[in-house]
């Protein structure tokens, strides 16, 4: 196989974890050091914490390797800074209550706890606003771009949930 | 969208920015932590840069120390970064989706304070909710509901204007059937109370009521019939005047707006939401305000009997009303659930017939078939539950309609025995007593049909409201044009906060051809549609021969312009009729002429029909390299000043290639060309070829110049030199 | 019934003589039924539908019989209405009292009562009617279900060529509105019919039984409506048509408008577009306004004689009310309402008779695709495909779409396992159709194909696309992830593989600058890919399939020259080893073949090794010259 199409598998052993004072990451492998590079979930919904694509800073966004698995292959501190990295980057809020939803000449008007504080937002009603990831995971896209998770419907009230029906 | 929020004396005092001029100020949302904030603030002055938190600084910049800033989309949020001059970054700010665009545009803005040029940013962008209310606004700039004007009222309003004097006309009719149909229980009531209940009456009595019924009858019928006639003419104007404009709008629509949507969408409203507004007229309001009418009349008729048993009567009214407002919510729900469902089967259906070949080249029938009975049976579970729903109820209101007419028929009764009341006149208020009802029954059904029609009118509006972006400037000038084309510092992006082309600056020569080169997604396309004015600039001018691309008439300008894309788009028509697309006053020797010279008439000859061959859909079937070749016909039909040339032959076999290859070379003499290839083969005889990389023209020059620069230029052609090794 | 094979399939192979001679569209044909009442046939198809309603046969029973309950009911309430209430209680007749057993003088109570009896006879009537919405609501869409997906297997078993000659539009409405129509007579009208033409008969018999001569006059105006009913009916189906083809005109310019845009706007022909609009339009307006007029005369003519009947009935039982001591005006308001009953049969028998030809049209459509046997077919005995090299060998195949016009003629091919076919020629000589048989989406009778010495017609399907795969320019990407589109061959794949895969594809990268990575949801209504993404993740695909036997179509699309080149990496390690058929228009995408053929007019007109073919100087040779000078750039000097 060609080098370009080969894998690299980044973990303590070969891999040095810096955090910078501007609130970025470098890193240091295979004797290179990378400034600010960016983690890339590849598979957000159903891996969150596996395969994580290490890119370059600038535009192009080369690859510099993947993490098979976060928690297997990073300790400590190394660790802790890249899931704030990836926090930073993935912002998805739970929903954990609906408050009340309004419908309003065509459009829906939701107001919501999640679990990074209160949060309202418009949808429009008669488009696919939400999007199943499972039977029972959805994804809403407001009008505005903003994404918000509800990670199990069963959990919510049974009025929560008949309020939910038209968009689903 | 506002790039300057306002900050009260008392917050400006504390964050130290009291006598300075803030040039910026946007809210953030975000904190660092997975927490939404309030109260935060990016404010910009002059000299400095501040991120303020609850009336606190918790950073703080001078501008003079800073490289670049910009902000960076990341996964559902954003974040302001700037790179200090010491070669560090700094993530000075996150925030939602919310702000992404000012961001992009304050990051901008405070880019150019920091480089000393003092020059105020400012975004024509709409918001997409309206910041005081959080009101949605679907691409217009003043929030209703702030402002006071309250919308849906207009829109009905403006829909039905111009058929004033024809609802009027129906109502008149209305009026007169409902009056017919009114007497006919009292000519009907008087004739059993004289003639018949004691066996007084004569022949003469039968005759003169028959031939009053008969009238009457006749009277009805014809009412009746005109009546819904002007309803339904009325309907199907109504539904294609809405067509028509609908059909204009999305003619001055920009392109963006109209790519942006899935065809179908589109074209759901323009056929069935028309639809839905034409039945609604045709059924409901040809037949329901004169029910109500009806009601009326009945009930005052009524009254005048024995208002005692018209009371009785409509005892159950408010019930069956309240149940059929109650019902409204459920039945809007099913109904929307159900079409959401039945489109996702139809696009799963139409995912799976078109792709066929793969499905079968990977053995996947069984488990497609499979998938397919997954999703039509939850269409069918959600279609059933809302059978059910009416299944059960609807009897019921049924039932409860017609209660009012026993309890008049045993209250009446009485009355009869008693001798009170005679049977005719029984007789009669049970007539009217079922002239209330049926109405009531109907409306009921009228419930489902009515939120349709609301949902239709509120999808067809959002079209006839959207913005239109491309407009003719007042004084339009009209020119011929030599071919100078001029880019000046040119900044374009289809969303703003994204620029796709930076700061183009470009000089064209009459009759000069410029290849574009480029990686894909560069700005090539774009770069042309800026040329075609099927988007306007941000920033920066285009001028052509000297005038500014925006003073231009349209028309005038695309009709001296020609064509070629990629994808060759040709109508359902015959030959003749593409090729004269844009000139159909055109010869048939001006055709012949150049079809000739786009290597076409020989395959044109060939066809069954010659020229008159009908192409397109379940016609003529043409190769790719025909296609395109009729293509070049169609644009050099009327002698273009202008060539536009995109990935014109990019699909086609060698043979196609080469004959397409010389008709452009015959047809580009003269004109000014602009070409887009990625094979640089195409572009071998450009006089200077354009590289477009990172949205900036990073190389200009002559194909020998730019080979010697040794840059991007020579990579892509010794890549591709080694990539078309034959061997 | 075989299927039908007269039409040329809309693939890249397309000869030059095109299907059909110039002319307008016709309109599309329509399989059987013949008439508004169709023909024998349509007896046929109504058998073959009662039996999907099988399973359901204790539900419609106990229909029937509420429909039957309802008829007696309703059949009830005019004699309540009409003679008891006035002929005895208002009468004040002794006769009633007795009757009912009530104490002497006692009309109200016998009001009462009667009273009581018509509520109770609507209330039960509306019971019935609940019970049987209820049943009909939950039978009906399992029907309409199960022929859903009866007409969507049967579709997946047939092959491409059935695909190829019908519009997905077409097949579309076969399968979800065809299933609905069919159903439509038997549920709205079958039941009802049944029940109310035995009630028809009783209610005559009754009103025979209360007055010949009334019932006589009642009757006599009925043959009048059926003959409306009959002549007015096969004008409005013209119609109906003439609107059907001025929506069909409408839809096409709206979707040739729309998504020829760019054409549009870059040509400034809005204005011309919209005057062109403005025509059609006005034809669909035309030709709703010509279907209400007819509809208008229809109903008119029909209500101005069920209004003169009811007045006959009037005059005439007037008339014997005051002349025979016999009919009493009860009598007449009984009469009456039996005579209001008889109308909704009849306008119940002109839309039953337009439900049926519509629900017939429909089963007839739907039965074709049921009935329709594959083309190719399994060998009863398939032979396992176990340990395969990868050795084709084709024998003197010829093949053509229609009988008589050959697409391939005598050809004969060999290629051994791991190495790699290029097959070259024009547009339309047949370059797709060969590759076609060899999965076997197509077959012939003349000549065979042999993989591993072993007639493909031997190998069960699921081995047979298990080792071979292709990847073209048709891409099917379906609703979900990009990961499920990935693993469609082998759903099982762990993430690591179909990462392997999309970076052996050059996939990975642009994958990764998605928003949600792999998780990322494309297809119909997800995110739209560009023509090389979609490419990259068809070639994952085929990766991770590891198919023995490879078939690339023109693989490498419109894309640029990073991409390009990418693709072309991600094929050389593809090819490595895997019995490979390219086909390419561009003779550089082919130098790594070890085998050329080039194919002119459905024939292989030369065959050997790069070096071989130069010599020969023919067709090859004179296309590599064209691709190396005339289309060629200039090299670095």
């Amino acid at each position: 196989m060609e080098k370009e199409l080969e894998i690299i598998f980044l973990n303590s052993k070969n891999t040095e974890v810096e955090k910078t004072g501007g609130g970025f990451l470098n890193i240091k492998t295979g004797g290179v050091k990378y400034e600010n590079v960016q983690l890339v979930r590849t598979f957000p919904f159903s891996g969150e914490d596996q395969y994580i694509s290490v890119r370059t800073a600038d535009e192009e966004a080369r690859e510099i390797g993947m993490i098979e698995d976060l928690a297997r292959d990073f300790q400590g501190n190394a660790r802790a800074y890249m899931q704030e990295q990836l926090e930073i980057r993935y912002f998805t809020p739970v929903i954990k209550k609906i408050n009340s939803i309004r419908e309003e000449g065509g459009s829906s008007y939701f107001d919501v706890e999640t679990d990074a504080g209160r949060s309202r937002f418009v949808i429009r009603t008669n488009e696919n606003a939400f999007i199943k990831l499972s039977e029972t995971r959805v994804i809403i896209e407001d009008l505005e771009g903003n994404r918000y998770e509800i990670p199990d419907l069963n959990k919510l009230t049974a009025r929560e949930r008949k309020k939910l029906d038209i968009f689903l | 969208m506002n790039l300057l929020f306002s900050l009260d004396e008392k917050t400006k005092q504390k964050i130290g920015v009291g006598e300075e001029e803030i040039w910026y100020c946007v809210p953030y949302d975000l904190s660092e932590k997975h927490a939404y904030v309030r109260d935060g603030y990016v404010v910009v002055t002059r000299t400095r840069l501040l991120v303020t938190e609850k009336d606190r600084v918790v950073y703080e910049t001078l501008l003079s120390q800073c490289e670049d800033i910009y902000s960076r989309t990341l996964i559902n949020n954003g974040i302001l970064v700037i790179e200090k001059k010491d070669g560090t970054k700094v993530r000075a700010a996150r925030f939602s989706m919310k702000h992404l665009v000012r961001f992009s545009y304050v990051g901008r803005g405070a880019a150019m304070l920091a480089k000393g040029v003092y020059h105020k940013v400012e975004s024509m962008e709409n918001e997409k909710v309206c910041p005081v209310c959080g009101y949605a606004l679907p691409g217009i700039s003043v929030c209703p509901r702030c402002s006071g004007k309250k919308d849906s009222g207009r829109k009905i309003r403006e829909m039905c204007q111009p058929y004033l004097l024809r609802f009027l006309l129906i109502g008149v009719l209305m009026l007169a059937s409902s009056g017919v149909q009114i007497i006919i229980p009292k000519v009907q009531q008087q004739f059993i109370d004289t003639a018949l209940v004691d066996r007084s009456g004569g022949m003469a009595d039968i005759l003169r009521f028959v031939s009053v019924m008969l009238l009457l009858t006749a009277a009805t019928i014809v009412l009746t019939v005109f009546r819904s006639w002007y309803s339904t003419l009325l309907g199907a104007r109504m539904s294609k005047d809405l067509r028509g404009k609908l059909f204009a709008k999305l003619q001055r629509l920009s392109l963006s707006y109209i790519q942006e949507q899935k065809p179908g969408e589109l074209m759901n409203r323009v056929m069935n939401d028309t639809v839905q507004i034409r039945q609604f007229m045709e059924t409901v309001f040809a037949n329901a305000v004169s029910e109500f009418v009806t009601m009326g009349v009945a009930a005052v008729i009524m009254c005048t009997i024995s208002w005692k048993l018209l009371l009785l009567s409509i005892a159950f009214v408010p019930v069956v009303i309240w149940g059929s407002v109650v019902i409204r919510g459920p039945v809007m729900r099913g109904f929307r659930r159900a079409r959401k469902r039945k489109d996702r089967l139809e696009s799963q259906l139409q995912d799976v017939l078109s792709g066929m070949s793969i499905v079968k080249s990977y053995g996947k029938e069984k488990e497609e078939a499979r998938n397919f009975r997954r999703l039509a049976q939850e269409q069918t579970m959600v279609e059933m539950r809302n059978e059910l729903y009416f299944a059960v109820r609807m009897p019921v209101f049924s039932f409860m309609l017609g209660m009012g007419v026993y309890l008049a028929t045993y209250f009446g009764g009485l009355n009869v025995l008693e001798g009170s009341l005679s049977p005719g006149v029984l007789m009669q208020f049970v007539s009217y007593t079922t002239m209330l009802y049926e109405p009531l029954r109907r409306i009921t059904m009228i419930a489902r049909q009515f939120t349709q029609t609301i949902t239709s009118m509120e999808r067809i509006y959002d079209i006839l409201d959207a913005r239109e972006e491309i407009v003719n400037a007042r004084n339009a000038k009209k020119i011929q044009i030599q071919g100078n084309i001029e880019f000046k510092n040119v900044t374009f992006g289809y969303r703003s906060y994204e620029p796709v082309l930076n700061h183009i600056d470009l000089s064209v020569r009459p009759g000069e051809m410029i290849g574009l080169v480029g990686a894909s997604g560069s700005g090539k396309t774009t770069l042309i549609n800026l040329l075609m004015r099927l988007y306007q600039v941000d920033d920066g001018v285009l001028s052509i021969d000297g005038v500014n691309i925006n003073d231009l008439d349209v028309e005038c300008l695309h009709s001296q312009i020609g064509v070629v894309l990629q994808e060759t788009f040709l109508f359902n028509g015959t030959i003749l009729e593409n090729i004269r697309y844009a000139c159909p006053e055109a010869s048939f020797r001006e055709v012949i002429e150049a079809a000739k010279a786009a290597n076409a008439h020989d395959f044109i000859c060939r066809a069954p029909a010659g020229y008159e061959t009908y192409v397109g859909e379940k016609g003529y079937m043409l190769s790719g390299g025909e296609r395109q070749r009729i293509a070049i016909a169609r644009a050099i039909l009327n002698k273009p000043r202008l060539l536009i040339l995109d990935e014109a032959t990019s699909n086609l076999d060698t043979e196609s290639e080469y004959l397409v290859q010389t008709a452009l070379d015959r047809l580009r003499r003269g004109c000014t060309t602009f070409a887009i290839a990625h094979r640089l083969s195409t572009l071998k005889n450009a006089d200077r070829l354009v590289v477009i990389d990172h949205h900036r023209i990073a190389e200009i020059g002559s194909h020998e110049q730019l080979l010697e620069q040794k840059g991007i230029y020579y990579g892509l052609v010794t890549a591709q030199l080694e990539m078309s090794r034959v061997s | 019934m075989k299927e039908q094979k007269n039409k040329h399939p809309a693939g890249s192979t397309r000869p030059a003589g095109g299907r059909r001679p110039g002319g307008p569209p016709e309109g599309e044909g329509r399989p059987g039924v013949a008439g508004p009442f169709g023909g024998k046939k349509s007896f046929y198809y109504f058998w073959r539908i009662l039996k999907y309603f099988k399973p359901h046969i204790p539900a419609i029973v106990v229909m029937m019989f509420t429909y039957l309950g309802a008829a007696v009911c309703n059949m009830l309430y005019p004699y309540l209405n009409g003679t008891i209430l006035y002929d005895q209680v208002f009468s004040k007749n002794p006769a009633v009292i007795k009757f009912f057993k009530l104490p002497g003088g006692r009309f109200a109570l016998a009001l009462g009562l009667v009273v009581l009896a018509m509520v109770v006879t609507k209330l039960l009537v509306q019971f019935l009617l609940a019970v049987q919405s209820y049943i009909n609501a939950k039978v009906v869409p399992h029907v309409i279900l199960e022929l859903e997906n009866q007409v969507f297997r049967s579709m997946g078993r047939l092959s491409m060529r059935f695909f190829h000659s019908n519009r997905t539009g077409g097949l579309m409405t076969r399968v979800i509105s065809d299933a609905g129509q069919v159903t439509g007579f038997f549920i709205d009208f079958l039941p009802e019919i049944l029940t109310q033409v035995p009630a028809l008969i009783a209610t005559c018999i009754i009103m025979f039984a209360m007055d010949w001569q009334l019932a006589l006059v009642s009757l006599c105006l009925l043959p009048f409506m059926v003959l409306i009913h009959l002549v007015m009916m096969t004008r409005g189906h013209i119609l109906f048509s003439r609107r059907h083809r001025a929506e069909r005109d409408i839809t096409a310019k709206l979707n040739d408008n729309i998504t020829g845009v760019r054409v549009v706007k870059s040509f400034g022909q809005e204005q011309r577009e919209v005057a062109a609009f403005e025509k059609v339009n006005n034809e669909v307006q035309n030709a709703e306004v010509a279907i209400t007029a007819n509809f208008n005369k229809v109903n008119a003519a029909y209500t101005f004689l069920e209004r003169a009947i009811t007045l006959l009935v009037w005059g005439f039982g007037s008339y014997l009310v005051l002349h025979d001591r016999q009919i009493s005006y009860g009598h007449l308001i009984s009469f009456a309402s039996y005579v209001t009953q008889l109308n909704p049969l009849l306008r119940l028998a002109s839309q039953a008779s337009r439900q049926w030809a519509a629900s017939m049209n429909s089963a007839a459509r739907i039965f074709a695709i049921i009935d329709a046997e594959p083309e190719i077919v399994e060998s009863r005995h398939p032979v396992s495909m176990e340990s395969v090299k990868g050795e084709i060998r084709i024998t003197d195949l010829t093949f053509g779409y229609e009988p008589g016009r050959p697409v391939l003629q005598h050809i004969n091919l060999h290629v051994e396992p791991g190495k790699m076919l290029g097959i070259v020629g024009r547009s339309g000589a047949g370059k797709t159709t060969l590759v076609n048989l060899i999965s076997r989406l197509y077959e012939t009778d003349q000549g065979s194909i042999c993989i591993d010495g072993v007639n493909i017609r031997e190998f069960s399907f699921t081995d047979l696309r298990r080792n071979v795969a292709m990847v073209s320019q048709e891409t099917y990407i379906f609703m979900g992830t990009v990961a499920e589109n990935i693993a469609y061959a082998k759903p099982g794949a762990s993430k690591k593989e179909i990462i392997r895969a999309a970076v052996l594809a050059s996939a990975h990268d642009f994958i990764c600058k998605m928003p949600d990575g792999y998780d990322t949801v494309i297809g119909a209504s997800g995110r739209t890919l560009s023509g090389g993404e979609r490419q990259r993740i068809s070639i994952a695909r085929a990766i991770l399939a590891d198919p023995k036997i490879l078939i690339l179509d023109e693989a490498t699309a419109a894309v640029d020259t990073e991409t390009e080149r990418a693709i072309q990496k991600s094929i050389s390690y593809l090819t490595k080893n895997r019995t490979t058929l390219s086909i390419a228009h561009r003779l550089s995408t082919l130098r790594d073949a070890d085998y050329l053929i080039v194919i002119e007019h459905g024939r292989i007109e030369e065959e050997g090794t790069h070096e071989e073919l130069l010599q020969k100087n023919g067709i090859f040779a004179h296309l590599m010259e064209l691709q190396t000078t005339a289309l060629a750039m200039r090299g670095l000097e």
